[in-house]
């Protein structure tokens, strides 16, 4: 027995040496979340308008374009679970807030990080912003929560041509989805209304009282909120399943009705987006973004 | 837990070093820790799951011990139907109420009635089509005579409950675990070695060969109708080698892990894919089931025995049923029907005994004619994979007769192609490893056993860096939802 062990111990040492360095290499490479909590944890106290939500925020809205000192805090596949942590961890240091804007997109209500394909991001919240983990253990680590492969490119790209894969701009808005390059619209369309088209309505309930617990809390503090439903292209506006988007509208707009200092606005076939604005159906490029924040900024501005 | 999931990769080493160094002085202490364990394993899942083992353990031992004292027939009868409804009842209740109340309820649509049925959210529990047959074996056994019951309710409840292949088999033999409870283990170390390597293959065809394969066969499966046939038909192979990879892999990672604690488990799988006949296929793949099905209900309706047309009832009763063991669906009934109707051919020409010794034995290649018998049978089973896979029995046609037209001649494309061509590759040197391994219980028993130990080492270091380069996105192991 003590051989038996003496050689596994000799056999895994050099396995686990590789995997503690490359897991301190990881942590140590900067990433979107460390710099956007960097951000907030600096600037916080100076922010009046704050974005959160998903991918349709993060590459939607550029805070340049707005009038008030804003801040993009949203990012990829960032769920209202996680838009609720993020909001209740800066309430305090958030003392000039005076707007919030989230998206409802499509799949706001009926998602979540957890079960998406995304799932692995959960890391991040976990590592980075210190959100309590309870989805297993893996998501304490870097290297358990992404493809062995994937970690070392990271490595190599970042130590070797210091290329960390940012694509936040200071003020946390995504600026790589860019009007040079051109997706086939009518052909995405289709499949990725299939793909955010969920059989199961069941997370809805989840999402609600994250949502509610949000306005709530805003209502406290005398923050206005703006819930906006993100324009679309055609291609993917026309797929959408009814029971789905209705139930998503309906819920903002009553929302809007039982909160006085929430609002709804839907620009799902605003036509003010033309098809060049669209990087792909859901997400607008940087024109779109342009064309949005400034819509965005002039109406919360009105508010 | 999964078996290649951390959590398990910490739970695994603390339950190996409580059981060799503070349990293994006295039998019930490690037979008690299995138990502890076990339970944990399995209530990772859901805790509820451990009243259902439990009470099954509780019954089947309790009908064992009356079924020592009892001679009356009729009692003895009732005692063995008790165990068998408490194990099957569990089992059609929670995997197949939603199947016959919708079929129930279409079935009298036909005649006009209409009913109002109440599907149930019921959820499966891991491993319940498993062990519920694993306890039954002991309880039939012990009621034919053919084993002893046991009044050490802690060997049982060990025997029942043993988590390496608690939720995916092996399905054990009670005439084989049990009595191996109630004797002290010693620890044994090229038992232990022999059981790590063989975890290493089940972990590399687990998450290189099965989880690769996964990405495409679900893409194929999943977007069929935009498809050709040709790609319909690399669909069926990846899913080919994803079922073999997923279950042989679990298989080779539960015994290997017995064997760490000192267990024997019978083998699962004796590399299926190099059969002769669809004959063979059936004595190599999935073996703890299929001779389950033929010790307990092939056999007593007579076997191969009797008229021709009780041969045949026979034969496609233990098809069907298996077929249905695997899921609540007609896809799989009709898989089961499939290879019912593969195998009576040879039963009733008295040809599904002829190849039984090791395929090309003592020599490196096949030769044209066992080549061809195994190209033959695999496209045979291939075929009735795709029934397996499909979603329905609408979704199998769709695939089938899309494979069948003038699109099968077209170059495959499809979504992640030149990856594919890569996993096709590793596919090829995997095959090659099993060929060349096939003598050994896992294809890398034997392997490197005359090199020095340092290029052993350079082998196994290989081995994972190719798990940890190679893996491909998690899969759950396919035979859990069974």
């Amino acid at each position: 027995m003590k051989l038996f062990l003496t050689r596994i111990c000799v056999f895994a040492v050099p396995l686990i040496l590789l995997i503690t360095i490359m897991e301190f290499l990881l942590r140590s490479i900067p990433n979107d979340y460390k710099i956007k909590k960097q951000y907030l944890d600096e600037n916080a106290d100076e922010i009046e308008t704050l974005i959160l939500g998903n991918s349709h925020t993060y590459y939607g809205l550029n805070p340049e374009y707005f009038e008030a000192n804003s801040f993009n805090a949203s990012y990829i596949a960032q769920d209202l679970k996680r838009d609720h942590f993020v909001f209740e961890k800066y309430i305090d240091s958030l003392t000039q807030l005076k707007q919030l804007i989230i998206p409802i997109s499509y799949i706001s209500l009926f998602g979540n990080l957890e079960s998406s394909d995304e799932s692995w991001r959960i890391k991040n919240y976990v590592m980075y912003w210190e959100m309590k983990n309870d989805n297993g253990l893996k998501y304490f680590s870097e290297i358990l929560t992404m493809h062995f492969w994937l970690n070392l490119k990271r490595i190599g790209q970042y130590y070797f041509t210091d290329n960390a894969n940012i694509t936040s701009s200071t003020l946390g808005w995504g600026f790589n989805y860019s009007s040079k390059e051109k997706n086939d619209l009518d052909k995405m369309g289709p499949k990725t209304a299939d793909r955010y088209t969920f059989k199961n309505l069941d997370k809805f309930d989840s999402n609600y009282k994250n949502l509610v617990d949000i306005l709530k809390s805003c209502k406290k503090k005398g923050i206005e909120v703006l819930l906006f439903m993100p324009p679309c292209d055609i291609s993917f506006v026309q797929n959408l399943n009814q029971v789905q988007l209705n139930k998503s509208i309906d819920t903002s707009i009553q929302l809007s009705n039982q909160f006085d200092n929430c609002k709804f606005l839907n620009l799902l076939e605003n036509d003010m987006f033309e098809r060049s604005d669209f990087y792909d159906p859901d997400h607008v490029n940087e024109l779109g973004a342009e064309k949005l924040s400034v819509l965005i900024s002039d109406y919360v501005n009105n508010l | 837990m999964l078996f290649n999931s951390i959590d398990f990769a910490l739970f695994l080493p603390l339950v190996f070093l409580l059981y060799w160094c503070v349990t293994q002085r006295n039998l019930k202490l490690q037979n008690s820790l299995i138990i502890v364990a076990s339970y944990v394993f399995y209530g990772w899942w859901d805790w509820r799951f451990l009243f259902l083992i439990l009470f099954s353990t509780i019954i089947d031992f309790i009908v064992g011990q009356k079924l020592r004292d009892e001679e009356q027939i009729a009692k003895r009868n009732l005692l063995l139907w008790i165990s068998i409804i408490v194990n099957l009842g569990f089992l059609g209740f929670f995997k197949y109420y939603n199947f016959f109340t919708e079929n129930f309820v279409t079935a009298f649509s036909f005649f006009g009635k209409q009913f109002n049925s109440k599907s149930l959210n019921v959820l499966l529990p891991v491993g319940i089509s498993f062990y519920t047959f694993q306890t039954m074996s002991y309880t039939i056994d012990v009621y034919k005579r053919k084993l002893e019951p046991t009044n050490d309710i802690l060997a049982f409840a060990a025997f029942v409950s043993f988590f390496p292949q608690l939720v995916a088999g092996p399905i054990e033999r009670a005439s084989n675990l049990l009595p191996q409870f109630f004797e002290k283990r010693n620890f044994d170390y090229n038992k232990s070695i022999d059981g790590l390597k063989q975890v290493l293959w089940g972990l590399f065809k687990k998450i290189v060969i099965a989880d690769n394969c996964a990405r495409f066969a679900n893409e194929i499966f999943n977007n069929s109708t935009d498809y050709s046939g040709s790609t319909l038909v690399l669909g069926a192979i990846f899913f080919a080698f994803q079922i073999y990879g997923d279950f042989s892999g679990y298989s080779d990672i539960a015994i290997g892990i017995s064997r760490l604690f000192g267990f024997n488990l019978m083998k699962n799988f004796d590399f299926p894919y190099f059969s002769r006949d669809i004959a063979e296929f059936w004595r190599r793949w999935h073996i703890s089931l299929s001779t389950w099905f033929r010790d307990y209900v092939y056999i007593p309706l007579g076997g191969s025995q009797g008229r021709i047309q009780d041969r045949v009832r026979n034969v496609f009763i233990i098809f069907i049923v298996s077929g249905f063991w695997h899921g609540a669906n007609w896809t799989f009934i009709i898989w089961g029907g499939l290879n019912a109707l593969y195998f009576l051919p040879l039963l009733l020409a008295k040809k599904n005994r002829i190849n039984v010794n090791q395929v090309a034995e003592n020599r490196n290649l096949p030769s044209f004619k066992e080549f061809f018998q195994i190209l033959f049978t695999f496209l045979l089973v291939l075929f009735a994979w795709i029934f397996f896979r499909a979603e329905t029995l609408g979704h199998a046609m769709q695939y089938l007769s899309t494979i069948f037209s003038g699109s099968l001649f077209e170059t495959p494309n499809f979504i992640g192609r030149k990856y594919a061509f890569l996993t096709l590759i590793i596919i090829m040197i995997f095959i090659g490893f099993e060929w060349f391994g096939r003598t050994g219980e896992y294809a890398i028993q034997n392997f490197g056993y005359r090199w020095k130990r340092k290029f052993r080492i350079g082998f196994y270091y290989s081995i994972i860096l190719m798990i940890l380069l190679l893996a491909g996105e998690q899969q759950e192991f396919i035979y859990f939802q069974f």
